[in-house]
């Protein structure tokens, strides 16, 4: 009888989790795949989230945002295996040296294409795209951004000032070489 | 507010971030600044196609079989993990462990954790006093369907219950919004209602056993505080707060009549749940999640 209740409960645990988390393994894979540029290596990344999500998952608490809190575990996992590869992308400040390179914020072209669009995010400084893919695209808030890439809120917000303002050049630059174009 | 001011705050404008204070301040001088709003119509645009040109990008996108690998693979795992525990070696332990997890809850249930509980009612009156008194959440509510698919299915039943306008002995209750939003780390699923004048909460919350409260479908009424009264009731998985400056008793009242038929509901769709759940092969141990 009571070995029948246990597995009930194991049941009903496991199906929770494959209802909260597995309709979420799309968009994670976008965002590994963004960053490890290889099916293979984007797969892994998703797997190995799903499985501490799997380990963790007493951690996580109903009702609160379930796409917020597997973002966080597979940057983790992605700042993680970017430093055993040994491209870190932490040096001493990146945000004030970058700083000086946003002179200021030119109108963006009409017109964009998806390939200019991905093409000039992808040009940005590392610390830039994080902060725009999970604050901008997968419409993490603030808060939940900063948690998810170990920084303070502060340099979320600074890092989107810039991210944006830089990939604003990017387009205008993009633009202007691109056959259509048209600035505001 | 000047047009430097307006273009610092764009992004957090269109992230929703601001303080409610800080977003009209922005739209009395969009209404009047025609760049500003160019401005604001561009960074706009080019977020949403940015968000569009990512979801969409062939070269992102999983191949077919890539779901279904995935959930055999976590369905292996789990069904392997579950295995390895249940090896007779391993009887004496576990039976150790359940008479002691079943000691602590029933502690637990006993003493009442005043911290939780606290915690809870403290979030739930600031969501009524943010959400429905003064509208200045830093994120805005979402639709109760919405919230229903990405947090909990059980939002759902918020969107019929209680009914728009009930009947009481002491007046008509009648519903001017509901909705899902945030306060603190906590969600709720939010109806607002007006009754005898007055605007009341009506929370519901998941509580993940750990609201502190003993499950009971009697309303019970709280200290009051800030001159607010607060009674709760609660489900296995789910809190229910109504909060309001009306008086304590009449609260409990109200709550009597608008909750019981919510968590019956509640009941029913934890059984559908439960029903559907226990039919999938899926294994997982509390024990194992926990390691």
């Amino acid at each position: 009888m009571a070995k029948q209740a246990d597995l009930r409960e194991d049941s009903d645990g496991g199906a929770t989790f494959e209802r909260e988390v597995l309709p979420h393994a799309g968009r994670l894979f976008r965002l590994a795949m963004w960053f490890e540029r290889n099916r293979a290596d984007a797969e892994d990344v998703v797997q190995e989230t799903m499985m501490q999500a799997l380990r963790s998952f007493h951690r996580f608490q109903p009702g609160t945002n379930c796409r917020a809190w597997l973002t966080t575990i597979l940057q983790r996992i992605v700042s993680n295996r970017r430093r055993a590869k040994g491209r870190s992308i932490v040096v001493s400040d990146p945000d004030d040296r970058i700083a000086d390179a946003v002179p200021f914020v030119p109108p963006v072209p009409q017109d964009l294409t998806d390939e200019l669009l991905l093409g000039s995010l992808r040009r940005l400084p590392t610390v830039f795209q994080e902060v725009i893919l999970l604050c901008d695209i997968e419409e993490l808030s603030y808060k939940e951004a900063a948690e998810a890439l170990r920084i303070p809120i502060g340099t979320v917000m600074s890092r989107l000032h810039r991210g944006r303002a830089q990939l604003r050049s990017e387009l205008v630059a993009a633009g202007t070489s691109h056959e259509g174009v048209e600035a505001l | 507010m000047n047009c430097r001011d307006v273009r610092d705050l764009a992004d957090s404008f269109l992230g929703e971030e601001l303080l409610t204070e800080t977003n009209h301040e922005i739209l009395w001088h969009l209404d009047t600044c025609l760049s500003c709003r160019t401005d604001i119509d561009v960074r706009r645009r080019l977020r949403s196609a940015l968000r569009n040109a990512f979801h969409r990008a062939p070269e992102l996108q999983p191949v077919g079989e890539f779901a279904d690998r995935l959930r055999d693979h976590l369905r292996q795992t789990a069904r392997h993990s579950h295995r390895s525990r249940m090896v007779p070696g391993r009887w004496l332990t576990l039976a150790a462990s359940v008479v002691l997890a079943a000691g602590v809850i029933t502690a637990i249930l006993i003493n009442r954790s005043p911290a939780a509980d606290d915690t809870l009612v403290r979030d739930a009156i600031g969501d009524h006093r943010n959400c429905a008194l003064k509208y200045r959440l830093v994120r805005m509510p979402m639709p109760l369907e919405e919230a229903a698919q990405e947090f909990d299915s059980a939002y759902r039943v918020l969107l019929t219950a209680p009914r728009d306008d009930v009947s009481t002995p002491n007046g008509p209750v009648h519903v001017l919004e509901r909705h899902s939003c945030a306060f603190g780390a906590r969600r709720f699923g939010h109806v607002i209602l007006q009754y005898r004048g007055r605007v009341v909460s009506l929370l519901m919350t998941a509580n993940g056993g750990a609201t502190g409260l003993a499950a009971s479908a009697d309303a019970i009424p709280h200290a009051i505080r800030d001159g607010l009264s607060i009674v709760s009731l609660n489900s296995s998985r789910h809190a229910i707060v109504l909060v309001s400056d009306l008086g304590n008793a009449e609260l409990t009242e109200l709550a009597q009549t608008v909750s019981l038929p919510l968590v019956q509901r509640l009941g029913g769709v934890m059984h559908n749940s439960e029903r559907e759940t226990a039919a999938l092969p899926f294994v997982l141990t509390r024990n194992e999640s926990r390691e």
